[in-house]
C-alpha cells in the first residue's frame, strides 16, 4: 500500500432525508486515490442514495463534498462528470441501436450542428481501450453485445470523460465467473494508474477478493469502514451489515433421493421477445433432491420454469409430473398438483400488490378448504390461515389485511413462501427466489427449501447466485441460451467449470 | 397547481376549436331568417297520419323551405349556387328558410329528418347524393315535399327529383367541342362515378361529340374529391398531356384547378360565373349559368299551390319560361364568338336546341359515362 | 408506351409527392426525437393558409413562403409545450391539434373573404434549368419542375446529413431512444425534443407553402386533404430515415399520379373508385410487407420527466 496516496474524495456527515425516513444519516466517506473502495450494505442501506448524491442525482441535506482538496456541489450528472466523477448503474445507460462508438460520444460539446468527431474519437477510444485491455469493438451496435462487453463500453465512457473516480453499482451481478475475472483484472489496472474505484456490492467473497478498503452502511449509517487484510472473512463483514452475529453455513444432511418427480424429455418451447426459449432440455427430479439450475440472467430460465407450469405451449417432447402425462395440461391443471411455483418476477406474477395479504394467500386455492367453496369465499378461515402462516414464515407486517405492495421484498417473498410451500408440496419450482432480498430473508429462504426438501419435497431451483446454488444443491446444471449444458453431483461441481459452462464452454 | 389551471385552459380552448373545425351543421347559427317559434306552424303539430291540407296561398302559416348542401355555401360553385337560390326563395316567396352545409353522407338522412320532424314543408337536397335518403324519409313524412336536385328519379307520391336535364347541356358542350377541336381529342373531369346525373352528363357529352365525328376520342377522367383543386389540376394536366384541347369540368370547388391549367395552357374549357370569363376570355367556350333561384321558386310555387308531387321532372331547352341552363359568354354572345363561329352557332340552334326542344328526354348509361378514353 | 407520356408522368409524379415528401421528412425529426408527429396535417393547413394570405397582402413569393414556414413552426411550437413540457398525451394533442387548424383556417377565411372565397394568386410555374433540362429524359423529367421542387432537392441530403452525422442530430436520436440515458450525459431532453418537433413543423409549414402557392394557387377548406397522413406513414415505412421517408413520399406521389394516366389510358373498363384506391392501396401493401419490420424510435411517445 502506497502511503503517499492523496486523499481523492471526502465526503462529510452527509444526511438526506425522504418524507419521514431518513436514508442517509451522519455518513462520512473517504476514498484515496488510486484505491478500489467497497461499499457494502443490504438493500435499504443508503449506499444508492449516497452515491446519487455524489453523482448529482440527489440535493443532499447536509453535510459537505471535498474532491482533490475542494469544495464541490455536484447538481447534475453532467457536472459530476465535468468534475471527474462517473457511474456505472445496474441497469446500462446505454443507447441499444446506436454503435459503441456513437454512444461513448454522445452528449460530449464539441459544437452544436457540427459533424461528429469520429475519427478522433475512434482513435482516442482504442488507445483507452488497450491501455486498460477492455479489448472494445468500436462500430458494434450496443444491442448485439453481451453485458460483459457492454460494461466494458459503460467504463470506457467514464475514462473517455476523463473520470478519476469510478463508482460501479453491483457490477458483477450480471456476469460468469470468467466475465467476473476479467473485470477485476481491468480495475485493477486502472487502480494502478492512479484512478479510484467505489465498488457497490453484496457479494462478501468477491469484495474481499478485489478491494483495498471496505466501508459498511446499515440503515442508513455509516457503521465501519475498514482495510481489507488477510484476517477479513466473509462472517465478519455479514455480521457488520446484519448488526448482530449471523451463521452463514448451511446444514445439509445427505439424503437417498426417491422416486421421480418430474420428468423432462427432450421438451422445447418457442422463444419468446429476448427469450431464448427452451431447447431441447432433458432431466430428472427425485424425492428429497434439490436440483440447481445456473446460468447467467436470459438464457432460458423463465422459458423452463414457465414451461414446467404450464404457461408455455409445449412445442415437442414429454413432460411427466408425479407420474402423470402433463404435456398438455394447462396451468389450471398443474395448479391442481401439490405443485409449489415461485415465479421470477413476484410483483408481476406471484402477487397482487394492491391486493391485502389475506387474499394473495388464498388466491392459488380459492375453491378449496379452507379458503372457501365452489360458490363462497370463506373469509374468516381465510384470515386466520395467513395469520398462523404469517407467524410461521416470521413475515413482518401489520396484519393480515395489510397491503401487499407495502411490505418489504423479503416479507413478501416470505408470503408467497407462505402460500406455495405452507402447505405440503411434492414438487417445488423457484425461480431466483432471494433475488432482492437481505441476509436474513435469504437465510429463510435456503432453511425453507431444505425443509422442503427433507420431508420429500422434489425442488427445483433455479438462481444466477452461484455460491447459492453451489450451497444448496445436490446436483447441479447450468443453462445457456435454452440448452442444458450439463448436470453434476454437487460434490463435483466447481466455480470454474461452472463459469465456463454458464458461458456456452462444454467442460470435457 | 398552476399547470393543472393552465391545461385545464387549454384543453378547453381545443375542445372548442374542435367544435368549431367540425363544421356547421348547427343551422341555428346560420339561418339567416328566423328560427325560434313555438307552435304556430300547423303542420309541425300534425302527426303524419292526419288529413293532407294543403297549405292556402295568402295563409298566415309560413312556408318552411330547408336546403342540405354537402359542401360550404361558399364554395364558389355548386353549393353556393343552392345556397343563393335558397335566398331567392326567401326573397320572392316569402317563405321562411334555413340550411345546413357540410353535410356528410353518413348523416343526411339525420339531417332531412330532422328537419322534417321540425315541420319544414319542403327539404331539398342539393346534389344526386341525396336521393335514396330522401325517398327514404319521403315514406315517413308524406305530407312534406322532398326534392332532389339534379339527380335521381324520386319518387311517388312526394319526392321530386328536379334536374337541368344533363344530357341537354352535355349533349351542348360535347358537340361544341367537337365543332372546335383541333386535336380531336376531348376531355371532361368529374367525381362520382356511376351516380346517374353524372352519366347522363358525360354520356350525352360523348354522344354529342361523337354526332359531330365519330372517330373522335371522349377522354373521361373521375378524381376522388369534387373540392379538391390540387387532384382536379393533376386531372387536367393528364388530359392535356394526352392532346385535348377542349377540357370540361363539372366540379364543386375543385373546377378551379381545371380552368387555370386550362388558361395556363391554352385549352378551350367552360365555366360557371362570369368572373370566368374575366379571368380566361380566350379559354373560356362560355359559362353556363344554372340559376337555381327561379327553378328552386318554381318548386316551392308549385308545392303551394298543389301540395306534394313526386317522380322525375326536368327543366331544360323544352321549358323556355324557367330555363333549365342558359349559355352566357358576353352581353350580345352565348358563346365565344373567336372560337364558336357564327356559322356553328347558327347550326347549334338546329341541331342541338330545336331538336330537345321536340324530343326532350333522355338517358345514358353508366358504361356510356365510363372513365377512361372512348 | 410513348417515351413522352412516360416522362411527363414521372415529372408529374415528383411534382405531386413533394408535398407528402417534406411532412414526411418533418416527421422524422419529431418522431426520431420520441414525438409523435399527428398534428402534422395541421400544421400543414395552417402554413397553406398564411402563405396564400400572405401573397396576397404582399404579392412577394419569398416572404410568403418564410410565413408559412413560420406559422408551422409556431403550431408545432404550441403543441410541443403540451406535450412535452406539460405531458399530455401526444396522439390526441396532435389530433386535437389537427381539428384546431381545420376550424381556424375555415373560419378565418370565411371571415376575411365572407362567402366569395379567395381571390387568386400568381402561379408558381415550373421553371426548367437551363442546360439540364435539355439531358434526354432526365432533364425533362427532374429539371422542369417548379422551384420549390428544386429546392427540396437540395434540402433532401442536407437533412440526412444532419439527423446522421450531426453533433445534434445524434442528440436528436438519443432522446428518441434513451431519454433517461441522454439525460445523464448532459442533454437537455426537453429542448431537444422542442427543437425537433418545431424542426418537423418548419417542414410542414414549407409543405403546406408548396401546395397553396405552387401547386393550387388558392386556399380552400381542408386544402390538405390527407396528405398528412401519407406523410407519417411514408415516415414510418422510410425506417424515419429522411431519405427513405422521401422515397416513399416519392412512390406515393407516383401512385396518384398513376390512377389519372391510368383512367385515361385504359380501354377497358375499371371503376375510377377502384383506380382511385391504388395510393392507399399501396400504403397497404407498405404495411403488410414491409411494416413488420419498422421498430420506431423506443422512446416514441412516452413522456420524460426529468427524475
Amino acid at each position: 500500500m502506497d502511503d503517499k496516496r492523496k486523499t481523492l474524495l471526502e465526503m462529510h456527515h452527509i444526511t438526506k432525508r425522504f418524507a419521514n425516513v431518513v436514508a442517509n444519516d451522519d455518513v462520512s466517506l473517504t476514498v484515496e486515490e488510486g484505491e478500489i473502495h467497497a461499499l457494502l450494505g443490504e438493500n435499504g442501506a443508503g449506499k444508492s442514495t449516497l452515491m446519487n448524491m455524489l453523482y448529482g442525482l440527489l440535493k443532499r441535506d447536509e453535510g459537505e463534498i471535498i474532491w482533490k482538496g475542494e469544495k464541490v456541489s455536484i447538481h447534475s450528472p453532467a457536472e459530476a462528470i465535468e468534475t471527474g466523477i462517473g457511474m456505472i448503474h445496474q441497469h446500462f445507460q446505454l443507447v441499444e441501436k446506436f454503435t459503441v462508438l456513437e454512444n461513448i460520444i454522445l452528449g460530449r460539446k464539441e459544437g452544436k450542428f457540427i459533424e461528429l468527431p469520429m475519427e478522433k474519437a475512434q482513435q482516442k477510444i482504442m488507445e483507452l481501450s488497450n491501455s486498460y485491455g477492455l479489448d472494445i469493438k468500436p462500430n458494434a451496435v450496443i444491442e448485439n453485445l453481451t453485458v460483459g462487453e457492454q460494461q466494458k463500453v459503460e467504463i470506457i465512457k467514464a475514462l473517455y470523460r476523463k473520470s478519476d473516480l469510478l463508482i460501479m453499482d453491483e457490477p458483477t451481478a450480471v456476469l460468469t465467473p470468467q466475465e467476473v475475472t476479467k473485470l477485476f483484472e481491468i480495475l485493477k489496472r486502472l487502480r494502478k494508474d492512479g484512478k479510484s474505484i467505489i465498488f457497490i456490492s453484496h457479494k462478501l467473497p468477491e469484495v474481499l477478493e478485489l478491494c483495498d478498503s471496505i466501508s459498511i452502511m446499515r440503515d442508513g449509517k455509516m457503521i465501519r469502514t475498514l482495510p481489507n487484510s488477510p484476517d477479513l472473512d466473509s462472517r465478519q463483514l455479514a455480521s457488520y451489515m446484519v448488526g448482530r452475529d449471523i451463521s452463514l453455513n448451511i446444514e445439509k444432511e445427505d439424503i437417498e433421493p426417491g422416486e421421480a418427480v418430474l420428468i423432462l424429455e427432450h421438451v422445447c418451447a418457442d422463444p419468446v421477445a429476448e427469450s431464448p426459449g427452451v431447447r431441447d432440455i432433458t432431466l430428472e427430479l427425485r424425492r428429497g433432491e434439490i436440483l440447481g439450475i445456473a446460468g447467467v440472467d436470459g438464457n432460458g430460465q423463465e422459458d423452463l420454469s414457465e414451461l414446467i407450469m404450464g404457461l408455455r405451449k409445449l412445442k415437442a417432447g414429454k413432460i411427466t409430473i408425479l407420474g402423470e402425462d402433463a404435456s398438455e395440461y394447462d396451468t389450471k391443471k398443474i395448479r391442481q398438483m401439490p405443485i409449489g411455483y415461485i415465479p421470477a418476477d413476484r410483483n408481476l406474477a406471484a402477487l397482487v400488490l394492491d391486493f391485502p395479504l389475506y387474499l394473495n394467500v388464498a388466491i392459488n386455492h380459492p375453491d378449496r378448504k379452507p379458503y372457501g367453496s365452489r360458490w363462497k369465499l370463506n373469509y374468516k378461515e381465510i384470515i386466520q390461515t395467513t395469520k398462523r402462516k404469517m407467524e410461521q414464515f416470521r413475515v413482518s407486517a401489520s396484519g393480515p389485511r395489510e397491503l401487499a405492495g407495502n411490505l418489504s421484498g423479503g416479507n413478501q417473498q416470505k408470503v408467497v413462501l407462505a402460500r406455495e410451500v405452507g402447505e405440503k408440496v411434492d414438487l417445488i419450482v423457484a425461480v431466483y427466489p432471494t433475488r432482492g432480498l437481505d441476509i436474513d430473508a435469504t437465510h429463510f429462504v435456503f432453511e425453507t427449501m431444505l425443509k422442503a426438501r427433507d420431508e420429500g419435497a422434489a425442488v427445483l431451483y433455479i438462481s444466477t447466485e452461484l455460491e447459492e446454488i453451489m450451497t444448496l444443491s445436490d446436483r447441479i446444471g447450468v443453462l445457456y441460451e435454452g440448452t442444458l449444458m450439463d448436470i453434476m453431483p454437487g460434490k463435483e461441481a466447481s466455480v470454474e467449470k461452472i463459469g465456463l459452462l454458464m458461458a456456452g464452454e462444454r467442460v470435457s | 397547481m398552476k399547470r393543472r389551471i393552465l391545461a385545464t385552459i387549454m384543453t378547453a380552448g381545443l375542445v372548442l376549436g374542435m367544435l368549431t373545425g367540425c363544421g356547421g351543421k348547427d343551422d341555428a347559427a346560420q339561418t339567416p331568417a328566423d328560427t325560434s317559434q313555438p307552435a304556430d306552424n300547423a303542420d309541425a303539430a300534425e302527426t303524419p297520419d292526419a288529413e293532407e291540407t294543403p297549405a292556402e296561398s295568402g295563409s298566415e302559416e309560413k312556408v318552411k323551405v330547408a336546403l342540405l348542401l354537402s359542401g360550404s355555401a361558399n364554395d364558389n360553385s355548386w353549393n353556393q349556387f343552392g345556397y343563393e337560390a335558397l335566398m331567392k326563395v326567401e326573397q320572392e316567396t316569402g317563405a321562411e328558410v334555413a340550411f345546413s352545409e357540410n353535410v356528410a353522407t353518413a348523416d343526411q338522412l339525420q339531417a332531412i329528418r330532422d328537419y322534417a320532424a321540425k315541420g319544414y314543408d319542403v327539404i331539398i337536397g342539393h346534389g344526386g347524393a341525396y336521393e335514396d335518403d330522401m325517398i327514404k324519409a319521403g315514406k315517413d313524412f308524406p305530407d312534406t315535399q322532398f326534392v332532389i336536385i339534379a339527380g335521381g328519379t324520386g319518387a311517388e307520391p312526394n319526392v321530386l327529383a328536379v334536374d337541368t336535364a344533363p344530357w341537354q347541356y352535355g349533349y351542348s358542350y360535347g358537340w361544341v367541342a367537337a365543332n372546335i377541336t383541333k386535336t380531336n381529342k376531348i376531355g371532361f373531369v368529374t367525381g362520382m362515378e356511376g351516380v346517374s346525373t353524372m352519366n347522363n352528363l358525360v354520356g350525352s357529352w360523348r354522344d354529342g361529340a361523337k354526332s359531330v365525328n365519330p372517330d373522335l376520342e371522349t377522354i373521361a377522367v373521375y378524381i376522388a374529391d369534387m373540392g379538391d383543386v390540387a387532384q382536379a389540376r393533376e386531372a387536367a394536366m393528364s388530359l392535356k398531356a394526352a392532346g385535348c384541347d377542349v377540357i370540361v369540368p363539372e366540379l364543386n370547388a375543385g373546377f378551379q384547378g381545371v380552368v387555370d391549367v386550362c388558361k395556363e395552357n391554352g385549352i378551350y374549357t367552360v365555366g360557371r360565373t362570369e368572373a370566368d370569363v374575366e379571368y380566361a376570355p380566350e379559354q373560356l367556350l362560355t359559362y353556363t349559368v344554372f340559376d337555381w333561384g327561379p327553378k328552386y321558386v318554381d318548386i316551392v310555387k308549385k308545392y303551394m299551390e298543389n301540395g306534394v308531387s313526386g317522380g322525375a321532372f326536368f327543366y331544360g331547352f323544352h321549358t323556355p319560361d324557367a330555363p333549365g341552363f342558359v349559355f352566357n359568354y358576353d352581353e350580345s354572345n352565348g358563346w365565344n364568338p373567336a372560337a364558336v363561329t357564327e356559322d356553328i352557332a347558327g347550326k347549334f340552334q338546329t341541331e342541338v336546341v330545336d331538336m330537345f326542344a321536340a324530343d326532350p328526354i333522355r338517358s345514358y348509361t353508366a358504361e356510356d359515362a365510363a372513365s377512361g378514353t372512348k | 408506351m410513348d417515351m413522352t407520356v412516360l416522362v411527363e408522368y414521372l415529372n408529374s409524379a415528383i411534382r405531386v409527392s413533394v408535398p407528402v415528401i417534406l411532412i414526411a421528412v418533418g416527421v422524422c425529426y419529431s418522431e426520431r426525437a420520441g414525438v409523435f408527429a399527428m398534428g402534422s396535417e395541421g400544421y400543414m393547413l395552417i402554413a397553406a393558409f398564411v402563405s396564400v394570405v400572405t401573397m396576397i397582402y404582399t404579392d412577394n413569393h419569398v416572404i410568403s413562403v418564410l410565413a408559412g414556414i413560420l406559422s408551422g413552426m409556431a403550431a408545432s411550437g404550441i403543441f410541443s409545450y403540451f406535450t412535452v413540457v406539460l405531458g399530455a398525451d401526444q396522439v390526441i394533442c396532435g389530433l386535437g391539434s389537427n381539428f384546431v387548424m381545420l376550424g381556424l383556417t375555415s373560419s378565418l377565411q370565411r371571415l376575411l373573404w365572407g362567402v366569395t372565397g379567395i381571390p387568386r394568386i400568381p402561379a408558381m410555374n415550373a421553371i426548367p434549368i437551363p442546360i439540364l433540362s435539355d439531358i434526354p429524359f432526365i432533364g425533362s423529367m427532374l429539371f422542369n419542375q417548379p422551384i420549390l421542387t428544386y429546392v427540396t432537392y437540395f434540402l433532401i441530403p442536407l437533412v440526412w446529413w444532419i439527423m446522421f452525422k450531426s453533433t445534434w442530430g445524434l442528440q436528436l436520436r438519443s432522446v428518441g431512444e434513451n431519454p433517461s440515458c441522454a439525460d445523464t450525459l448532459g442533454i437537455n431532453v426537453v429542448k431537444t425534443r422542442i427543437l425537433g418537433i418545431v424542426t418537423g413543423g418548419a417542414f410542414c409549414g414549407l409543405s403546406g407553402a408548396v401546395l397553396s402557392l405552387s401547386q393550387v394557387q388558392s386556399f380552400t377548406e381542408n386544402i390538405s386533404g390527407g396528405r398528412g397522413w401519407l406523410g407519417l406513414i411514408a415516415a414510418t415505412f422510410g425506417g424515419w430515415n429522411p431519405a427513405g421517408a422521401a422515397g416513399a413520399g416519392l412512390i406515393f406521389g407516383a401512385a396518384e399520379s398513376l390512377q389519372l394516366r391510368l383512367q385515361i389510358m385504359s380501354r377497358i373498363h375499371i371503376s375510377s373508385y377502384v383506380i382511385l384506391m391504388i395510393p392507399y392501396l399501396v400504403a397497404l401493401l407498405f404495411i403488410l410487407f414491409i411494416g413488420k419490420s419498422r421498430r420506431h424510435p423506443a422512446a416514441m411517445g412516452k413522456f420524460y420527466k426529468k427524475q
